[in-house]
């Protein structure tokens, strides 16, 4: 099956001019919200956010998927010496829940950028979906994460990476406006009409570089290792390098993960770990594709075509349109709730209520209300004690109700807990 | 099959339960002898014209059962010959209680008057059994579309007024008499399984199943420790007991209820079958949208018997709650039971009287109304093996709000859930509902896809299967000693 795929591909770029880098772009990304809790609008009684499970879940993220990630990548650029190249994004809201809980993850990615082989990418701070519905409310997501990646591991990024690769033309635009060099994202079917995935393209009026993610790549990884639970022997790291090897060989071959594949999406025993351990290797040794980070791919080679976005495109397997998250009308009107309140949350200024409306911004919130099974599945991981779309939205909605009253009611009153506004 | 009550005759889940799934048993080709209780001496006195039920479910009066006459005075007993001799009826499509338009290839009813009513507690009245016909001063021309409307589940129609001792009958000597009735009406006729639904009809069962050398399957809508919250009558328990261990296969309307079985009557598992019940959805009725109620408020809504196993001391917990954050709310309790009068004194020592309604038992078109007006209905079970009702609300698309503890929210997904006992959870979700037009319609449009899937048509493929099952199993022995039929 994924030979068929992968010649499929080579049929289609078959005609086209091999790019000569010959690039593979690994690119792996962390985020873990706050989890939301049972906040109910009768009592008023309990938190917006549940510390507890907050904390457990980070945990288990750092422990299980975090720190042995990077610890094998680490070591594989030592190994390696400056061969390995890759680049990683770490959410804002991830890197605050790192400090507090678990600052051994901060540790870890420190390491692993201290190899200087590493590329630090831009990401909405609270993965938001801030671009659907405020410029000005995604510029400040935007430079705000810039600005605290800076400040703990002293590089500042080039390239973005959105939530969830969403991308758009006015994505593009406001991103190149920001100073960025470049945005990843999936590679768009419909906008490539034929065309090749693997190489640059120029996105919106400010020709904005884009680096894609190779669809077909990224999911052989996942089919491979779903076949091990079913007794399927797993996937060998020498093959796959080879198949990216092809891939890149008519251009960039892009291979984007989120953190959770590895150990949590599939866990050690599957062999990921394993597999993630032998492929630098193998590439390196085939010798048939260079890594590279975004930012090498795009100094070292300009766009050589335009890509049309008119609209806000998702990945493929997100169905390449917002419906996951904003499809529902519970879904929209609970985004529209929010991000109604931008201009009373910025005008109060800093402290806790204003840090609460940002939290609320993660796309996985709404990914919760969506009806589609598969997408609410998703995201319960995330929102474990939420049971179903309607209980989501509830939850969501009290929350979200509640900042509101304390936003109307206090006028620049910061303090949360002495702001008494009598119920409806 | 051994059963009682349509919903046009008496109210009650297993009366619909019945309907629905002989009419899709029916329809699939299952030839079904049906043995039910009739109504009461009262009701055969005055209260069902001839035809009613026709007017119900066939659109044809003329071609109903005609109720059996009975002595005005005299002893059920009296009466079960002759009640026999007038309620067997002519197979055939026109005599079908399900619609001229439904092709049976075999349907034979086959009624008998002891006055049975479902639910009633020993030693209550028996009296009563359809709508409204206990209250004093109903006119019988209006009793037709009041016994149409019978249908709803949970509902008792007896009335509030305690029933004049005189006219007292013991439930088990009725049990008794429909037990003896039952076995002669089944001599003779050709079957090849029996089923029996829940425990007054599960001695005729197990007799006419042991005379046959027949499968029995016992049918349980629910069982004594459901209908009385624990304070069990040991007789019933005993005869639901028995029947349970005896039956070939027990058939079970979730798996909630079938934990039940296994735990509370050690059943074994591996005879239970769950068989999810259905509804029959209406068609599409606009007029119907509430036209003369102002809606300025919103409306929560209660229907069910007013009894410790429905909740409703729960649902008015949670309306307090609501009423706190919220104003412009009615609550209405629709039904009636014997925890009516409490459950009134109830709203008034919470205070919130003025905002609960409390209409009695309704019939027909206020049924449906009550629904189609309501902005969420609430069934706060504390222990229902299924819950029919909330399918009906969801097929009147109506957002629904159920219990944990009632075997629908199994088979419900877009339906919202809480613990009866958590109290603040209900007035959360139901607040939410109010405020929130976008969940609103969100639970009705995809409650409303979700129900037109659960049908009596697929409960009836399930009982086929059952059927086919206890076939197959081997008869015991000393069955097939017993006479055969």
């Amino acid at each position: 099956m994924p030979d068929s795929k992968s010649a499929d591909r080579s049929g289609q770029d078959g005609g086209q001019d091999a790019h000569p880098e010959g690039a593979i772009v690994l690119s792996l990304h962390a985020h873990i919200p706050r989890v939301l809790g049972r906040y109910r609008s009768i009592d008023q009684q309990s938190d917006y956010f549940d510390a507890y499970r907050t904390r457990d879940l980070c945990m288990r993220y750092v422990h299980e998927c975090i720190i042995p990630t990077n610890r094998i990548l680490t070591t594989a650029i030592r190994r390696l010496e400056g061969q390995f190249r890759l680049s990683v994004s770490v959410s804002g809201i991830a890197l605050d829940l790192f400090e507090q809980y678990a600052p051994e993850a901060i540790e870890s990615f420190t390491h692993l950028i201290e190899t200087e082989c590493v590329e630090l990418l831009g990401t909405p701070y609270h993965q938001g979906l801030a671009f659907a519905y405020s410029i000005q409310g995604f510029a400040e997501e935007v430079n705000r994460h810039r600005d605290r990646v800076e400040a703990l591991f002293g590089q500042t990024p080039r390239v973005f990476r959105n939530t969830k690769l969403i991308c758009s033309e006015q994505v593009a635009n406001t991103i190149a406006h920001l100073g960025f060099d470049g945005i990843m994202c999936d590679a768009p079917r419909e906008a490539l009409a034929g065309r090749s995935g693997h190489r640059i393209y120029a996105c919106g009026h400010a020709a904005l570089p884009m680096i894609m993610r190779d669809p077909e790549l990224t999911s052989q990884v996942a089919d491979a290792f779903l076949g091990t639970q079913d007794g399927v022997a797993p996937m060998v790291a020498p093959q796959f390098a080879a198949r990216m090897a092809d891939a890149a060989s008519h251009g960039v071959a892009g291979l984007f993960f989120e953190y959770e594949v590895f150990g949590r999406r599939f866990v050690t025993e599957s062999g990921i770990f394993e597999f993630l351990r032998h492929l630098p290797d193998q590439v390196v040794h085939q010798g048939r594709a260079t890594f590279k980070t975004p930012s090498d791919v795009i100094v070292g080679s300009a766009p050589t075509d335009e890509l049309h976005l008119g609209r806000h495109v998702s990945p493929a397997e997100w169905g390449g349109t917002l419906s996951p998250w904003l499809g529902g009308s519970m879904q929209s009107h609970a985004a529209h709730q929010l991000y109604a309140l931008e201009a009373a949350a910025t005008a109060m200024g800093e402290g806790p209520l204003h840090e609460a409306w940002r939290c609320l911004q993660g796309a996985e919130y709404f990914l919760a209300m969506s009806m589609l099974e598969r997408a609410a599945d998703h995201s319960r991981h995330l929102i474990p004690h939420l049971d179903g779309p309607y209980h989501a939205y509830i939850v969501f909605m009290n929350i979200v109700d509640d900042v509101t009253r304390r936003l109307e009611g206090s006028r620049g009153n910061h303090d949360l807990v002495e702001n008494q506004v009598s119920a409806d | 099959m051994l059963g009682w009550a349509f919903p046009a005759y008496l109210s009650g889940g297993v009366g619909t339960a019945c309907q629905g799934l002989c009419r899709s048993l029916a329809q699939l080709g299952v030839g079904i002898d049906f043995i039910m209780s009739g109504p009461g001496e009262s009701e055969s006195e005055k209260a069902i014209p001839e035809g009613v039920a026709a007017v119900a479910l066939a659109g044809k009066p003329e071609s109903i059962v005609e109720d059996p006459p009975a002595p005005r005075h005299g002893r059920l007993a009296d009466s079960w010959d002759a009640a026999i001799e007038h309620a067997k009826t002519r197979s055939g499509p026109e005599t079908s209680p399900f619609g001229a338009s439904v092709s049976i290839p075999h349907f034979e009813f086959i009624r008998i008057n002891v006055g049975l009513q479902p639910y009633q507690r020993p030693g209550e009245s028996a009296e009563g059994g359809v709508a409204g016909t206990g209250v004093a001063g109903t006119d019988a021309s209006s009793a037709p579309g009041q016994a149409f409307a019978a249908t709803h589940e949970g509902q008792t129609s007896t009335p509030p007024t305690p029933a004049p001792e005189e006219r007292r009958t013991n439930l088990f000597a009725e049990v008794d008499c429909y037990t003896h009735q039952a076995i002669q009406a089944a001599a003779g006729r050709e079957f090849a399984c029996v089923h029996a639904h829940d425990w007054m009809t599960f001695q005729a069962g197990m007799a006419i199943a042991e005379a046959s050398g027949k499968p029995f399957i016992a049918h349980v809508h629910s069982t004594e420790y459901e209908r009385t919250a624990h304070q069990i009558d040991e007789r019933i328990f005993e005869i639901e007991k028995r029947a349970l261990m005896k039956a070939d296969v027990v058939i079970a309307v979730s798996h909630m209820a079938r934990e039940v079985l296994i735990r509370r009557y050690d059943i074994d598992e591996s005879k239970i079958t769950v068989v999810y019940n259905g509804v029959d959805c209406p068609d599409s009725n606009p007029g119907m949208r509430p036209a003369n109620i102002v809606r300025d408020e919103k409306i929560v809504l209660f229907m069910g018997r007013m009894t410790l196993q429905k909740g409703p001391e729960y649902f008015l917990a949670a309306a307090r709650k609501v009423l706190a954050v919220m104003g412009n709310v009615r609550f209405i309790m629709a039904g009636t039971g014997e925890l009516l009068e409490k459950t009134m004194a109830l709203a008034d020592q919470l205070g919130i009287a003025d905002r609960v309604l409390f209409p009695g038992f309704l019939r027909g078109d206020e049924v449906e109304r009550a629904f189609r007006s309501a902005d969420l209905y609430v069934m706060p079970s504390v222990s229902d093996p299924f819950g029919i009702a909330a399918l009906e609300a969801a097929s009147f698309d109506v957002p629904v709000l159920v219990s944990r503890q009632s075997g629908v929210s199994e088979v419900m997904r877009h339906v919202l859930k809480a613990d009866f006992w958590d109290i603040d959870d209900m007035a959360d979700k139901i607040a939410a509902v109010l405020r929130h037009p976008p969940l609103q319609a969100a639970l009705r449009k995809h409650g409303g896809f979700e129900v037109r899937n659960l049908t009596w048509s697929n409960a009836a493929k399930t009982v086929i299967d059952v059927y086919r099952n206890a076939l197959s199993l081997e008869v015991s022995p000393q069955k097939r000693t017993g006479n055969r039929a």
